[in-house]
């Protein structure tokens, strides 16, 4: 019964293999390394200078965006759970247009420079979880 | 053994203690009232044991304190029969060791940026606009299911090394719910404690692919071609 590795076999070539062939697999296998831990540094370098880039974009913003995202009180909570109690339906309903209200206040709070800042910070934080996340796995099996 | 046995005991009790300070100290006003005022016929003494039982805000912060410690123990048990196999993959993925155990806080770090960020930039658009709930949920339950395999991994390790490890692992949990409980219940440290817990569950939970165990991969599509 052949397997893939009788397959492999009858795919070499039938010639003897050059005396220098395991140096130079040696040679080339060590450059792809080389070049693979060059990419992988520059991508890691753009990536931190990214989310460096974002969090200074960000930090004049902040006071904004946590203006914008924090309408939600206790108070507000006390009061809408006294609603609950009292009518359900019209607590939901008004649940309802309080969340409509909060999300277009917060979507008109966000500028363009709000949203690119929060992008480039997103980017090297998505890529610093894949990077965690498929080191201890192999290469096969890591996210791609 | 024997050593850790009085450990165990001791760290028992003294989490006991803790929450039993904690809901004397965490109504300040009881404490910034004047003895005397409390009531001015009662001898001192007196005025002190009362002052636990009659004191509104003290009987508050008791009932909180038992329905937080009820509610979280509860909410362990049935994330314990819910998903025992995915509880006992994340349980091992942080015996490890600390090292990895920072590498799940720094995962849940990020994850909590990204997370922020996409749910944050989704409601610019309508159709994206649910994302921000769901990823909230998302973000929640994969913390409570992480918050309790860690809970779950401290009593373990606690009653092995004492060992009392032949018991029902909802030993396990009682036991490391109490511990984590009462750390949280420390003013201002037990906040940042809070946050670092919910941060590593999180972690541990999409680390270990929300305890099934499997990397995460796009193997499969990459089959296809």
């Amino acid at each position: 019964m052949a397997d893939w590795l009788d397959e492999l076999l009858e795919a070499m070539p039938t010639e003897p293999y050059p005396p220098d062939l395991a140096a130079q697999v040696q040679i080339r296998l060590a450059k792809t390394r080389r070049w693979s831990k060059w990419v992988q540094n520059g991508v890691r370098l753009v990536m931190v200078m990214t989310g460096a880039l974002g969090f200074w974009l960000l930090m004049p913003r902040v006071e904004m965006l946590v203006t914008a995202i924090s309408p939600i009180s206790l108070a507000r909570i006390e009061e809408w759970l006294s609603a609950v109690v009292r009518s359900p339906g019209e607590a939901l309903l008004g649940l309802s247009g309080m969340a409509i209200t909060w999300v277009s206040q917060l979507a008109a709070g966000l500028e363009a420079e709000l949203v690119l800042a929060l992008g480039l910070l997103a980017a090297p934080a998505l890529y610093g979880v894949i990077s965690l996340l498929s080191s201890g796995i192999s290469q096969e099996e890591a996210i791609i | 053994m024997k050593r850790w046995r009085m450990m165990v005991v001791i760290i028992a009790l003294a989490a006991a203690l803790i929450m039993f300070v904690s809901v004397l100290l965490s109504d300040l006003t009881w404490w910034s009232r004047p003895l005397g005022s409390m009531s001015m016929v009662r001898t001192p003494h007196r005025a002190w044991r009362l002052a636990l039982v009659q004191d509104a805000g003290i009987r508050v912060n008791f009932a909180v304190l038992l329905a937080g410690l009820v509610t979280q123990f509860v909410a362990g048990v049935l994330v314990l029969y819910l998903v025992p196999c995915r509880v006992h993959h994340m349980a091992h993925a942080i015996a490890v060791g600390w090292r990895q155990l920072l590498r799940y806080l720094v995962v849940g770090i990020l994850l909590a940026i990204v997370l922020a960020v996409v749910g944050l930039l989704s409601i610019l658009a309508l159709h994206t606009m649910p994302l921000l709930i769901i990823l909230a949920m998302f973000f929640f339950l994969a913390s409570l299911g992480g918050v309790v395999a860690l809970t779950y991994q401290l009593g373990r390790v606690l009653l092995s090394q004492a060992g009392w490890s032949e018991g029902s692992p909802l030993m396990s949990l009682a036991l490391g719910t109490s511990i984590i409980y009462a750390i949280t219940r420390i003013p201002f440290f037990g906040w940042f404690v809070l946050v670092l817990l919910w941060l590593t569950g999180v972690g541990v939970a999409v680390a270990t692919r929300l305890g099934s165990g499997k990397p995460w991969s796009l193997l499969p599509l990459m089959e296809d071609s």
